[in-house]
C-alpha cells in the first residue's frame, strides 16, 4: 500500500501507520528554504535552528552551505560562528530586555504571549557600529535552540564581510577559542554535552563543529567576563529531553577575576531594597550590584497597572530580570580598602551577608533548585553571575585549601595597578613543615571566615610585590632571640626594647574588630634596609640557632591552633633567615631553644611562642 | 459536542467533509464547527456556509457553525492593515521600532516610512505565503476575533483541528491557535489534529507570491515546527498529502480555480481523522500520543467505504458505504414521490391514508392547514433534503468513481441497491418502503440529526424529517 504522504518512498503493511519524526524529505532543498515560511514571528531563529541542525559532528565532513545557492537566506552557520566569536571577543555585547517593557509596546507583548518563557529576551548589539537612535547596531539576538540568531537587516549594509574581517583578522582569535573549549569543558563535566544527542540542541551541534578539537585554555576563571544570562536548552545527563538552563556566556576580559577580586576590598553598603553598593574608604560607590529584577522596580516606581503586575511577576526568573548584575564603573579612581569584605565585620554586614546570600537565594529559584551551595557554584560556574562566581571560586593559582584573608596597611599601601590583590593565604593547618615556604599566609587564631593575613610578596612573576610582613615578623622573633625584643606586659605588643621600644607587631583593631596580629611600620622598615640584615649575617652562629629553634617546631597535628601558631613562626623565622642570607649557606648546627619563654596569644589555643637564644639568657643573667 | 476548528482553505475542505458525513450520518452527531479564515466570501467559503446552496428552511446545515466563517483577527475594523503599521505607529518607542525590524526583513516587515511594496505586507491584500507574518497577527489580536472559541472549546468532549500546512493563513494560525487552545482547555481534554500536506497542484497561471516551491517551503517548515513544537500539544494527529509516486487515484489534483472547492479524496480521509484518531488514541497515556498517515491501496482504493465510521446508527452495517448505498436509495425515494407528487400529496398510494396520510392529516389539522397544502410542503422539504444527500453522494461518486456498493448495507438496502442497479426501479417501489416505514414514525430516530436538535423546528421540516428518519429504518431492516 501506498503511503499518502509526501515524501514517502516504503510501502505501508497497514491503512493506517504512525509517522514518529519528519521525513527528511519533507525538509525544503537548500534553494527552497523560505525563512517567512515558518509559522511563527520566531521564524528567524527557526531558520537558524534550522541550518544549524543540518551540520556534520563527522570530523572533516563538509559542512553544508546553503547561503550558497539561496541568496535569501540571512541565517548561515558563518554568520552565527562570526557572532559567538565577536561576542567573546567584545565586539558584540549582550543586552538583556524584558519584552514586557512599556517601549517594547503590543510587539513584545506579542513576542511574549507566543513564548512566555523568553520574556527575557537577549540582543546582540555591535560594539563599534552605530544603529538607530543613538544605539549600537543590532545584530542579532539569542535563542534556547540556537543561541543566537541574525539580524535579516543588516547584510544591506555590508555588516558580515565587515564583521568577518575583524574577527578573523583578530589577535584574539585563538584564545576566544580556548575560552569557548573553556566554557564548552564546563558542559562536559557537568554531563550536560551532548552534541551528537538525537534531540541535542542545534547551538551545541554548531558548538562543537566550531571548537573541533580545541582545547580549553584554563583561563576561564581568570581572564573571562561572563554575560547574560540567556536560556539555553541542554540534554541533561542520562536524559532524553532537552531542558532549558540559564547559563551566563563568556566575554574575554584578561585580569577580570583579579579585577573582580578586588571589589570585595570595598565595603557593601546597601542602599535601597534593589542594590548594593561597594564603597571605597572615601565612602565613594566604585560599583553598584543589583539584588532585584530592574523591570519590577520601574514598573512599580512608574505605577503602572498591567505591565507592573507583569514585571512584579519574575520568581523563578530573579538571575534573567537582572539580578546580580554588576552595574557601574568599575574602574573608577578610588581609595583601595584594606578590609576583605567577603564575610561580615562585627556588626557590620559584608558582602555574604548583603550580596551573596541574596543573590544565592535568587540563583536558587532562578534555577528551579531547593538551594544552592558553594558546591554547585564550583560544580557548574557558568550558570551564576560574576558576582556569586568570583565571589566563591578560588582563582586558578590559589593554593589547595587556601584561606581568603584580610590585607593589612601596608599590603593596601602596595598595591599596584594591574597587579592582583592578595586575595588569600596558605592555611598554616595545611602546610606541612619542611616544604617550600608560602608567600602569603593566613594568620592563625583569626574569628570569621577570612582571616588576617601576612605577605611576604605577591604578584605574577617579573610584577612582584614585596611586602615583607612574614620576615619582618621572622626579624621580630630574631630580636627577641636575640633580648633585644620584649613582649609588653599586656601581651598586646612586642616591643623593641632595645631601639626605644618600638613596636613591632601585635593586636590591631580594624572597622571595630580585632585582628590577631599585624607586622608594624617598625618591624617592616626594617627588613627594608640592608643595616638590620648585616647584623644578622654578622651573628651567624646565633642565626644557626635561631634557625634550627625555629625549625624545630610546627610538627604535628595541623587542626591543633597551637600548631598553626608554631608553623607561623617557623615560616616567619626561616623567610627572614633566608632574607638575611640572601643565598649564603649556613650549616645547620648549633643549640636549639626548646622552651619557649614565652607566647604572644593569637586566639583561642592559638599561641605563637617566643624562643630567647640560651647564650642570650646567659649575657642576660 | 465534538468541536471541529477548521483552520484557512484546507480546513474549510475538511469542514466541508465533515458535514457532508454528518449528512449521511456517517459521523456520528452532535458536533460544530468553528470555522476561521481571513476571506469568508470565496466560492469554498460560500459552498461551505450553503452546504452547497442547499440550505433552507427545511434542511438546515448538517454542520452546527459551519454557516459562519470568522476572520482571524478583526481585519475590518483594523485602522491599519500594513503589518508594520499594525505595530509599529508614529509614537513607537525606538527599542520596539528594532524589535521589529529584527524580526521582520524588508519583503514582509517594510521599510519606515515606505508606502506599496516597501512598505512590506498588507494584510488587507493577504498574506502572500507568508506564515510569520500571520502567525504574528493572529497572536497579536487573538483576544477579540478567538474569544468566542475559547468558550465553545471548554464545552466541547472533543476537539479536532483540521487545516493544512500550505498557504498564508491556515499554515499561520493553525500553530498558534492550538496553543492558545490548549491552554484554553486545560491538559485533560483531548485535542486532536488533521491536517493536508501537499494535495493539489497549484495551475501555472497563479499569482506571483505563491508557487509550488513556496507551498513545498510553507509545508516543510511548518512540519519543522509543528514535529517541534505543536505534535505535543495534540493527543494524536493525523497528516495526509500527495506522495511523490502517486498512483491515478491519490496523485494531486489541480486546484479549482477561483478559490472554489477541490474535490479530492484527502479533505475526505482527513475527516476520517474524526473517527480514527479517538479510536487509536489513550488519552490516559500522553507518551504513547503519535501522529498517523493514511495509505493507498491500489488492489483496494475504496476502502475507507468498508471501515467503520459511526458505529452509533441502528444499521448493522456501520461503514462508510454504507451509508452512502443508504443514501443514494433515500435520493431514490424522493425522486419517485417528487415523479407522483399526487400520490404522495393525496395520499393517493396504497394504504397512504391509513399511515402517513393520518399522520399529516393531524398535524395539519393541528396547524390550521389544508393536509394537501401541508404534504406539499413536506415534499418540498424532503426534496431539499434530497438535494443535499446529492451534494454529498455526487461527492462520494467523484472521489470512489462510482463504485459497487451491492456489498453494503443491511438487508433490505442490498436488495433494493440491486433493483437501482438492474435499472427495475419504478415509484411503487418507493411508496412500498415510505409505507413500509410509516411502522417505525414512532421509534426512528434515536439517531439525533441536526433538524432535531434545533427547538421547534416548523412542523413540515419536523414532518419531512420523521419520514426520512423512517425510511432510514425501513432501509436497515
Amino acid at each position: 500500500m501506498l503511503q499518502l504522504i509526501p515524501g514517502s518512498d516504503t510501502a505501508a503493511q497497514t491503512d493506517t501507520f504512525a509517522i514518529d519524526q519528519k521525513k527528511g524529505t519533507w525538509t525544503p532543498a537548500p534553494q527552497h528554504l523560505r525563512t517567512k515560511s515558518f509559522p511563527t514571528p520566531y521564524a528567524q531563529a527557526e531558520m537558524m535552528s534550522h541550518v544549524l541542525g543540518q551540520l556534520s559532528l563527522d570530523p572533516g565532513a563538509r559542512q553544508p552551505e546553503p547561503e550558497s545557492v539561496n541568496d535569501r537566506l540571512q541565517q548561515t552557520f558563518e554568520r552565527w560562528r562570526l557572532v559567538v566569536m565577536a561576542l567573546c571577543l567584545s565586539e558584540v555585547t549582550l543586552e538583556t530586555v524584558d519584552l514586557l517593557r512599556p517601549e517594547c509596546d503590543n510587539f513584545g507583548r506579542m513576542l511574549f504571549d507566543l513564548r512566555p518563557e523568553c520574556r527575557f529576551f537577549g540582543l546582540l548589539r555591535d560594539a563599534r557600529r552605530p544603529g538607530a537612535e543613538g544605539r549600537r547596531l543590532l545584530v542579532g539576538a539569542t535563542d534556547p535552540e540556537c543561541l543566537l540568531w541574525c539580524s535579516p537587516r543588516v547584510a544591506r549594509s555590508n555588516y558580515w564581510a565587515e564583521l568577518k574581517t575583524r574577527i578573523d583578522a583578530s589577535a584574539q582569535r585563538h584564545e576566544a577559542l580556548q575560552l569557548l573549549a573553556d566554557w564548552r569543558a564546563v558542559f562536559e563535566r557537568n554531563g550536560a554535552w551532548a552534541p551528537g544527542h538525537e534531540q541535542s540542541p542545534t547551538w551545541m551541534k554548531a558548538l562543537q563543529v566550531l571548537l573541533g578539537d580545541v582545547q580549553p585554555g584554563g583561563n576561564l576563571r581568570s581572564d573571562a567576563r561572563m554575560v547574560g544570562p540567556v536560556r539555553l536548552a541542554v540534554v541533561p545527563r542520562g536524559g532524553n529531553d532537552p531542558t532549558e538552563v540559564i547559563v551566563y556566556l563568556p566575554v574575554r576580559e584578561p585580569g577580570w577575576a583579579s579585577r573582580f577580586s578586588e571589589l570585595l576590598f570595598f565595603q557593601p553598603v546597601r542602599r535601597d531594597a534593589g542594590t548594593v553598593d561597594l564603597v571605597d574608604p572615601n565612602g565613594r560607590a566604585v560599583v553598584t550590584l543589583r539584588m532585584a529584577p530592574r523591570d519590577a522596580a520601574q514598573g512599580e516606581a512608574s505605577g503602572r497597572s498591567t505591565m507592573s503586575a507583569d514585571a512584579a511577576s519574575v520568581a523563578g526568573f530573579e538571575l534573567l530580570a537582572g539580578v546580580g548584575r554588576i552595574e557601574g564603573n568599575p574602574n573608577l579612581a578610588r581609595s583601595h580598602g584594606q578590609a576583605h569584605w567577603l564575610e561580615d565585620h562585627a556588626a557590620t554586614p559584608g558582602y555574604r551577608s548583603l550580596v551573596l546570600n541574596p543573590l544565592l537565594a535568587a540563583a536558587a529559584r532562578s534555577h528551579r533548585r531547593a538551594t544552592i551551595a558553594e558546591g554547585d557554584v564550583h560544580a557548574f560556574p557558568v550558570l551564576f553571575p560574576d558576582t556569586i562566581r568570583l565571589a566563591l571560586t578560588p582563582a586558578g593559582d590559589a593554593l589547595p585549601g587556601a584561606v581568603r584573608i584580610h590585607m593589612s596597611r601596608e599590603v593596601t599601601a602596595r598595591l599596584a595597578p594591574g597587579v592582583p590583590a592578595p586575595q588569600a593565604g596558605a592555611s598554616l593547618g595545611k602546610w606541612s613543615p619542611g616544604t617550600a615556604l608560602p608567600k602569603i599566609v593566613a594568620v592563625p587564631g583569626s574569628t570569621g571566615a577570612v582571616a588576617a593575613g601576612l605577605v611576604e610578596s605577591f604578584g605574577p612573576e617579573g610584577r612582584a610585590v614585596d611586602v615583607g610582613e612574614l620576615r619582618a615578623l621572622g626579624f621580630s622573633l630574631w630580636l627577641y632571640f636575640l633580648g633585644d625584643a620584649e613582649l609588653r606586659s599586656d601581651g598586646q605588643r612586642l616591643l623593641w626594647t632595645a631601639d626605644e621600644a618600638k613596636e613591632l607587631f601585635g593586636k590591631v583593631i580594624v572597622h571595630n574588630a580585632e585582628r590577631p596580629l599585624e607586622v608594624l611600620k617598625e618591624a617592616l622598615s626594617a627588613v627594608h634596609g640592608e643595616v638590620e640584615r648585616q647584623r644578622a649575617r654578622d651573628r651567624l652562629a646565633t642565626l644557626q640557632r635561631f634557625r634550627n629553634t625555629w625549625r624545630a617546631v610546627g610538627d604535628g597535628d595541623g587542626e591543633q591552633p597551637a600548631v598553626q601558631a608554631a608553623r607561623l613562626g617557623r615560616v616567619a623565622a626561616e623567610t627572614f633567615a633566608e632574607w638575611a642570607l640572601n643565598g649564603a649557606a649556613i650549616g645547620s648546627f648549633g643549640f636549639r631553644q626548646a622552651t619557649a619563654a614565652e607566647h604572644f596569644t593569637l586566639g583561642e589555643g592559638a599561641r605563637l611562642p617566643l624562643y630567647l637564644d640560651v647564650f642570650a639568657r646567659s649575657d642576660g643573667a | 459536542m465534538d468541536l471541529v476548528i477548521a483552520v484557512g482553505g484546507g480546513g474549510q475542505h475538511i469542514a466541508l467533509a465533515v458535514a457532508r458525513l454528518l449528512r449521511v450520518h456517517a459521523l456520528a452527531e452532535p458536533v460544530t464547527a468553528f470555522v476561521i479564515d481571513a476571506d469568508g466570501e470565496s466560492r469554498l467559503a460560500s459552498k461551505l456556509k450553503s452546504f452547497g446552496n442547499t440550505v433552507s428552511a427545511g434542511a438546515p446545515h448538517p454542520l452546527d457553525g459551519a454557516q459562519a466563517i470568522v476572520p482571524p483577527f478583526a481585519r475590518d475594523t483594523m485602522k491599519e492593515t500594513a503589518f508594520r503599521k499594525i505595530f509599529i505607529d508614529d509614537r513607537a518607542d525606538p527599542l520596539e521600532r528594532e524589535l521589529f525590524e529584527l524580526f521582520y526583513d524588508e519583503e514582509s516587515g517594510g521599510i519606515e516610512g515606505a508606502v506599496g511594496p516597501a512598505g512590506g505586507v498588507d494584510i488587507g491584500k493577504g498574506m502572500f505565503a507568508n506564515p510569520s507574518v500571520g502567525s504574528a497577527v493572529f497572536s497579536a489580536s487573538k483576544g477579540g476575533a478567538m474569544e468566542p472559541l475559547f468558550g465553545i472549546a471548554r464545552t466541547a468532549a472533543r476537539i479536532f483541528v483540521v487545516g493544512s500546512f500550505l498557504g498564508g493563513t491556515g499554515a499561520g494560525i493553525t500553530h498558534q491557535l492550538i496553543k492558545l487552545v490548549r491552554e484554553a482547555v486545560g491538559v485533560a481534554k483531548p485535542i486532536y489534529g488533521a491536517f493536508l500536506l501537499r494535495w493539489f497542484d497549484l495551475p501555472p497561471t497563479t499569482g506571483q507570491t505563491v508557487d509550488t516551491a513556496t507551498l513545498l517551503a510553507s509545508m516543510g517548515h511548518g512540519l519543522e515546527y509543528f514535529f517541534k513544537h505543536t505534535k505535543l500539544l495534540l493527543d494524536a494527529s493525523l497528516l495526509l498529502g500527495v506522495p511523490d509516486n502517486p498512483l491515478p487515484q491519490v496523485k494531486a489534483t489541480a486546484a479549482a480555480p477561483d478559490n472554489d472547492e477541490t474535490v479530492s479524496l484527502y479533505p475526505l480521509l482527513a475527516a476520517y481523522g474524526l473517527v480514527m484518531l479517538p479510536e487509536k488514541t489513550d488519552t490516559q497515556a500522553r507518551a504513547a500520543h503519535r501522529t498517523y498517515g493514511l495509505a493507498h491501496d491500489e488492489h483496494d482504493p475504496a476502502w475507507p467505504l468498508r471501515r467503520a465510521w459511526n458505529v452509533h446508527t441502528t444499521s448493522k452495517d456501520p461503514s462508510l458505504g454504507a451509508r452512502m448505498v443508504e443514501a443514494l436509495l433515500v435520493q431514490e425515494i424522493y425522486r419517485s414521490l417528487r415523479e407522483k407528487s399526487s400520490d404522495f400529496t393525496d395520499f393517493g398510494y396504497e394504504k397512504g391514508r391509513s399511515t402517513w396520510g393520518s399522520l399529516l392529516g393531524n398535524v395539519a389539522r393541528a396547524n390550521h392547514e389544508n393536509p394537501t397544502v401541508f404534504a406539499r410542503k413536506v415534499l418540498n422539504a424532503l426534496l431539499n433534503r434530497g438535494a443535499q444527500l446529492w451534494f454529498t453522494t455526487a461527492w462520494l461518486g467523484t472521489i470512489f468513481g462510482e463504485p459497487d456498493l451491492s456489498m453494503f448495507g443491511d438487508p433490505r438496502t442490498r436488495q433494493l441497491y440491486s433493483v437501482v442497479k438492474q435499472r427495475r426501479w419504478a415509484p411503487p417501489e418507493a411508496f412500498r418502503v415510505l409505507v413500509d416505514a410509516f411502522q417505525h414514525e414512532g421509534t426512528a430516530g434515536a439517531e439525533r440529526t441536526r433538524t432535531s436538535a434545533n427547538k421547534d423546528p416548523d412542523p413540515d421540516v419536523a414532518t419531512a424529517e420523521k419520514i426520512e428518519r423512517s425510511l432510514l429504518a425501513a432501509l436497515r431492516t
